[in-house]
């Protein structure tokens, strides 16, 4: 399907934007993978491709169709924007979002989503496949016709030999699949046969199978003495492109091989070239799309320049929903985020109305589960089931200070608060809390339960690398200070936030870069269980649960325990309404990903992962 | 030059009560006298001086001057759909809201924020000025009045080494670790603007040193702290001035630069930071009166310091080097 | 006040070793300075402890602290900055890719500063007092005062994406390696034009002030007016008597210059996308690449060093009769 037949929704306009928001869920496609804010911060970690997830169909999302390739008119050299320089091209070691740009043309993927139906798992390099959940083993056949760019045929021998070699090194991004394989081996020129190493839910599903990992030439990697210093400058492929040319922190450019990739797989690519530019910021990047020197943006781009874009007759945004979303954790440690009742009532302050009209320009969508609205099957299905939790927010996302505060006081937590004379200088509003009689900068203590820590500080991304995050986290600290709770904004640039919050847990709320979440209900078990917390803060090894939240321990166990997909999604929905209940961190929003792309091309193909991340819009891309 | 001085000896005012303070702060009384009195002698350095002065009228009386509260947005808190997207809004008079400049993204007044922002673009400047003057003065004074002694020897080395840090980046870096706050800031821009101030007055204290009036005062019998803060302070002051304005001009540009690169605090509204939001909201081409204004304020403070400093500079110097 | 003599070369050279190794020690300070640890970019949520410490032991962060500065410092100064932390390649690779761009834009943009500052200074220095003067004194400092990267956007604005007359960034056009010499030559040309434009037009200021203050100092000289009554006309008597003379101060002020220009390539490489050392340094403070960061940090030093030395020793050369150690 191409732009003229598509759900007006699907593509960005401002009259349409309103209906769309009406429509949440309906039309989901959505999200992306990589590229945190603007500046394509990277994958956040958490995204790290380990999860062990079951082959449960998608959600509502829909794919694009397509097209017929006698029609296409060939040829063009379409040049994707980036928006920081590509860091190391090993994709063992590096989760940054520009090296992956390039990485993923080159490096085919077991499987993918049917671009068609993204609920349905294509074939790729796997033609073919079977598991038997009982016995554990497996038996795979490779579609035929894919090579090596360096002309080295891509066979089952190669590809166990990869997975081998992965099963033996540690510490790579993959560890987490591959350590899920007992064994693997060619059986034949394209036959490989395996054998997993326990009961796994997910095998070949794209993203979060076992089988999720990008196969990397083994006559290559064979000569690779140590894989963490390994850094090539050319890299060989077998998905339709082999390298051509490039200079290092400027461009990029592959050329056009369609004997690398099997017909049967896609007849493409039709473009001649596949160029990838380096743009020190986003206003260059976006000023050479609008001058048609560039044809596509890699990463996401802000709401304020999707508006922008809008008006120019060149250029056409694309605007997705998210899969993933931004929260607020909360350091479940402390007095007084120890006590539920208080961290239910921060969704009355939080300023949800600001963030989704101001900030977002309507481009997001509030949050509350830990699961983004396309995930609406998982969802509990109102605020009544499958328990009663919430909502923990006003009516129309804006600061009711009277409500607030009646929440905390007439709330029967772990703590009584009470409003009185403001003493603090921080807080603005006519009173001030609390809490068991003692004033919040008294009783608000440390990870090892030290009062008098003065105010609540939000870690905060700075501004200039995360604009609207930074400016909705300065805002709910205002409306803090507004209801009477003291607290300031603590800004720490994101490459220190790791250490400080995963390691250290020395924090009091933070509010995180956007996460991607293919599975949220399986993710639950990697952020929200304290088999991944440092409960007592006492060892500095990273965990990703920096809140020390283990409430929903047992019902996350149970989603993950569950192979039937309507008992799981049951469990899901109970799980996730305990969470909200729980309030260990607050999810803000959902926010959309938005993309720029020239009229010079068409054939973008938009499944999950937008229309720049998958391998689908590549192959098919042609001139317009 | 800066013409000979008859110091009168005066006695120590001890036990004198009015005069403790006045005793005190003599040294700065001559200097500053002398300094005013070269300083009107230049047409630019005059206009320089009431540029700063009417920037600074703007930052005393931003609130009078203006047209709305610093967190006053053009639609509000909570603007609807259509509202936002009319963001950011051109030069706009009357209905539905005043604002002579236009607005940013969020609807913030421009000028606002213009008048509101001179505020940090003074106190930076100033306190980064007189921070490196309050370090460089004295070490220069030292430095030279004990020349070639292991003082002045350790002094000129330090000195040395420091010129052949980068600056700019040292600041970044240095920022960077500490944490973006003013005060970092201004912390990282006087670590090394202090440098300049130290040898020019060591340069200055050292032909001062052969001065007559000098030498008579160590005759007497005068303690070389007494030397140092009554006979060369005075004199070297308005050379401490010049370098004191240019070190301003120099710490506001330089601010500018930290903020482009995104350090710089938010949290506060400078001409920096307007023009880095500009930038990360995307709207440097689109927007020019958002663009315009707070660099032609940053250009024109800075100028004014300048003017100030070369002008001075210029009076008293008509010769070159010593 | 010492004459120029061998020991004063020596003594130079001393305070450039000395300063090389306070520079290498500030760099380790900062190093460990910095919040959480230089490896954290490459530590992941998965990884044991064990690895962890494997990857510690493999940026020799498992060693005493002595060690490890000891370590530091014979490695720093054969430039030997081990491997950068996001692209696993040993950075000193990366900086000498960096290193040439740098010197390509800032050479010339440096000279033409210099020429065109050094110019109207002896030009308003010998016409002191002239409106003239005023308002070239005037029109320098204004342009000395505005802040680079908004100069620039605005060239860009106009003359890139307006016009269309130059690109926007970057030192060469995409997609091609390599050129025959003329296309090589104009692209450099066309990429260069409006980066050295910004640079000239806000740096001039600098030479010229130096040259204007000198040109005073010698238009009343006692040559000068000999040179004069030898029936030189005026200008003559302004190039070949006046301003030659005031030549060595301009020299002087060049090393701080140098100094100040290599110190805003952070900016001036980061807006047109330069790819130099200074948008190295940038974009490796802000990705947390320490070991690249502080490598490219270290260079810029070194180069301000060794440019400093150098000048001295030409300053030398040129002129035996300067002493030194009293100037202001």
């Amino acid at each position: 399907m191409t732009e003229q037949t598509e759900e007006p929704a699907d593509r960005f306009d401002r009259r349409d934007f309103v209906q769309a928001g009406a429509l949440a869920g309906m039309f989901g496609v959505a999200g992306c993978l990589g590229g945190g804010g603007e500046g394509g911060s990277g994958e956040s970690a958490t995204a790290s491709p380990t999860a062990t997830a079951s082959d449960t169909p998608e959600s509502t999302a829909t794919g694009t169709e397509l097209e017929d390739s006698s029609d296409v008119k060939t040829g063009g050299k379409p040049v994707v924007g980036l928006g920081a320089e590509p860091q190391a091209f090993n994709p063992l070691v590096t989760s940054d979002a520009d090296a992956w740009a390039i990485m993923d043309q080159m490096y085919p993927y077991p499987t993918a989503r049917d671009p068609e139906d993204v609920t349905v798992t294509a074939p790729f390099v796997f033609n073919e496949w079977s598991f038997d959940p009982e016995s554990l083993e497996g038996e795979v056949t490779l579609t035929e016709g894919f090579q090596w760019s360096d002309g080295e045929p891509l066979t089952a021998e190669g590809v166990a030999w990869w997975f081998n070699y992965l099963m033996e090194e540690t510490g790579h991004r993959y560890e987490g699949n591959t350590n899920q394989i007992e064994s693997i081996e060619a059986t034949g020129e394209y036959e490989l046969s395996f054998t997993l190493a326990s009961e796994t839910a997910a095998v070949f599903t794209p993203e979060t199978g076992v089988f999720a990992v990008p196969i990397l030439p083994a006559h290559i990697w064979k000569e690779v003495d140590d894989y963490t210093k390994y850094s090539p400058t050319e890299l060989v492929g077998a998905q339709g492109f082999e390298w051509a040319d490039s200079s290092a922190g400027n461009w990029y450019e592959l050329k056009t091989n369609p004997d690398l990739l099997p017909d049967e797989i896609h007849p493409g690519p039709y473009v001649d070239r596949l160029r990838f530019r380096v743009f020190g910021d986003m206003t260059t990047l976006i000023q050479e799309l609008k001058n048609g020197n560039v044809d596509v943006t890699y990463s996401s781009i802000t709401p304020n320049r999707a508006f922008q874009l809008q008006d120019t007759d060149s250029v056409k945004v694309w605007n997705s929903k998210s899969r993933g979303y931004n929260y607020i954790a909360h350091n479940m440690r402390r007095v007084p985020f120890d006590d539920k009742t208080f961290r239910q009532s921060l969704g009355f302050v939080y300023p949800f109305n600001y963030l989704e009209n101001q900030l977002r320009r309507g481009l997001t969508e509030p949050g509350d589960y830990v699961a983004a609205k396309v995930y609406e099957p998982w969802r509990p299905d109102s605020f009544d089931e499958p328990m009663d939790h919430g909502p923990y927010k006003t009516d129309d996302g804006q600061l009711d200070v009277a409500q607030a505060r009646e929440f905390l006081t007439n709330a029967d937590g772990a703590h009584d608060y009470t409003f009185g004379p403001v003493e603090s200088s921080q807080v603005t509003g006519d009173k001030e809390i609390r809490v068991d009689g003692e004033l919040l900068t008294e009783a608000h203590t440390n990870n090892d339960g030290e009062g008098g820590q003065g105010p609540i500080k939000l870690i905060i991304t700075p501004p200039s690398t995360a604009p609207v995050e930074a400016r909705a986290g300065a805002r709910f600290v205002e409306n803090l200070n507004e209801v009477g709770i003291p607290a300031e904004t603590q800004p720490v640039a994101e490459g220190s936030q790791n250490s400080l919050v995963w390691a250290k847990e020395e924090f009091d709320m933070w509010s995180s870069g956007w996460i991607w979440m293919p599975k949220p209900h399986m993710y639950m078990s990697f952020w929200l269980t304290s088999s991944r917390a440092d409960m007592e803060s006492n060892s500095e090894d990273f965990n990703l649960n920096p809140m020390g939240y283990g409430n929903a321990d047992d019902l996350v166990a149970d989603v993950m325990s569950t192979f039937d997909p309507e008992t799981q999604k049951q469990a899901t929905k109970e799980a996730l309404a305990r969470v909200y209940e729980d309030q260990p961190a607050l999810v803000t929003e959902y926010p959309n990903r938005l993309h720029a792309s020239s009229n010079a091309f068409d054939g973008w193909v938009k499944v999950p992962g937008g229309i720049t991340q998958n391998p689908w819009t590549y192959l098919n891309v042609h001139q317009a | 030059m800066a013409g000979d001085v008859g110091d009168p000896v005066r006695p120590e005012a001890e036990g004198a009560t009015s005069g403790g303070l006045r005793e005190r702060l003599y040294p700065f009384v001559v200097g500053a006298r002398r300094t005013w009195g070269q300083f009107t002698q230049s047409r630019l350095g005059v206009i320089g001086l009431l540029v700063i002065a009417a920037i600074t009228a703007m930052a005393v009386f931003a609130p009078v001057l203006a047209p709305h509260p610093l967190e006053w947005q053009a639609f509000g808190e909570n603007p609807t759909f259509s509202e936002a997207g009319k963001l950011p809004h051109p030069p706009a008079f009357g209905d539905p809201f005043f604002a002579p400049l236009g607005t940013d993204s969020l609807g913030h007044g421009i000028l606002t924020q213009l008048i509101y922002g001179s505020r940090t673009a003074l106190f930076i400047g100033i306190a980064a000025g007189t921070l490196s003057s309050l370090v460089g003065v004295p070490l220069g004074i030292v430095s030279g009045y004990y020349s070639n002694s292991w003082i002045d020897e350790s002094i000129q080395r330090v000195v040395d080494v420091m010129y052949g840090l980068p600056f700019l980046p040292l600041v970044i870096v240095l920022v960077f670790i500490n944490g973006v706050t003013t005060f970092n800031i201004i912390m990282g821009i006087v670590a090394k603007s202090w440098l300049n101030n130290a040898i020019v007055i060591r340069g200055q204290v050292l032909s001062l040193s052969e001065r007559p009036f000098v030498e008579a005062a160590e005759a007497s019998g005068a303690s070389d702290g007494r030397i140092m803060w009554r006979h060369l302070l005075p004199n070297v002051l308005p050379l401490g001035f010049i370098y004191l304005a240019q070190d301003a001009a120099f710490a506001i540009l330089i601010q500018a630069s930290l903020a482009f690169l995104g350090l710089a605090d938010f949290t506060k509204v400078s001409w920096g930071t307007m023009l880095q939001w500009i930038q990360v909201e995307g709207y440097i081409y689109t927007a020019p009166w958002w663009l315009f204004p707070p660099g032609i304020m940053i250009a024109l403070l800075a100028a004014s310091f300048y003017f100030i400093g070369y002008s001075l500079e210029d009076v008293m110097n008509p010769g070159g080097g010593s | 006040m010492a004459r120029i003599t061998g020991r004063y070369l020596l003594n130079r050279l001393l305070v450039s070793v000395v300063t090389v190794y306070v520079l290498a020690t500030l760099l380790f300070v900062l190093l460990h300075a910095m919040p959480g640890s230089p490896i954290d970019s490459l530590i992941g949520p998965s990884m044991s402890t064990e690895q962890i410490e494997n990857i510690e032991a493999r940026f020799g962060l498992d060693q005493p602290l002595w060690i490890q500065y000891v370590q530091f410092i014979t490695s720093v100064t054969v430039f030997d900055f081990g491997f950068s932390v996001q692209t696993l390649e040993p950075v000193r690779q990366r900086l000498i890719d960096r290193l040439i761009p740098t010197l390509v834009l800032f050479a010339p943009a440096f000279m033409i500063q210099y020429s065109l500052g050094s110019v109207i200074g002896t030009y308003l220095g010998w016409n002191r007092g002239s409106k003239l003067d005023f308002t070239g004194f005037t029109a320098g400092l204004f342009m000395y005062s505005i802040p680079f990267f908004w100069l620039a956007w605005i060239l860009l604005g106009v003359f890139s994406y307006e016009l269309g007359w130059f690109p926007s960034g970057s030192m060469v056009p995409p997609y091609t390696t390599s050129f025959d010499w003329l296309t090589a030559v104009v692209e450099l040309l066309l990429h260069m034009t409006i980066p050295v434009l910004s640079l000239a037009l806000v740096g001039w200021a600098g030479p010229m002030l130096v040259m204007r203050t000198t040109m005073q100092d010698v238009v009343d000289a006692d040559y000068v007016d000999f040179a004069r009554a030898q029936g030189y006309d005026e200008p003559t008597v302004m190039t070949r008597f006046g301003a030659r003379n005031a030549l060595i101060p301009v020299v002087t002020q060049a090393i701080i210059g140098i100094a100040f220009m290599i110190d805003g390539s952070v900016i001036v490489e980061t807006v047109f996308s330069w790819p130099g050392i200074g948008q190295l340094l940038v974009n490796a403070i802000f990705s947390k690449d320490l070991p690249t960061a502080l490598a490219a940090f270290y260079t810029l030093g070194v180069m301000i060093v060794v440019l400093r030395f150098f000048t001295d020793v030409v300053y030398t050369l040129l002129d035996p009769r300067i002493e030194f150690g009293g100037e202001a």
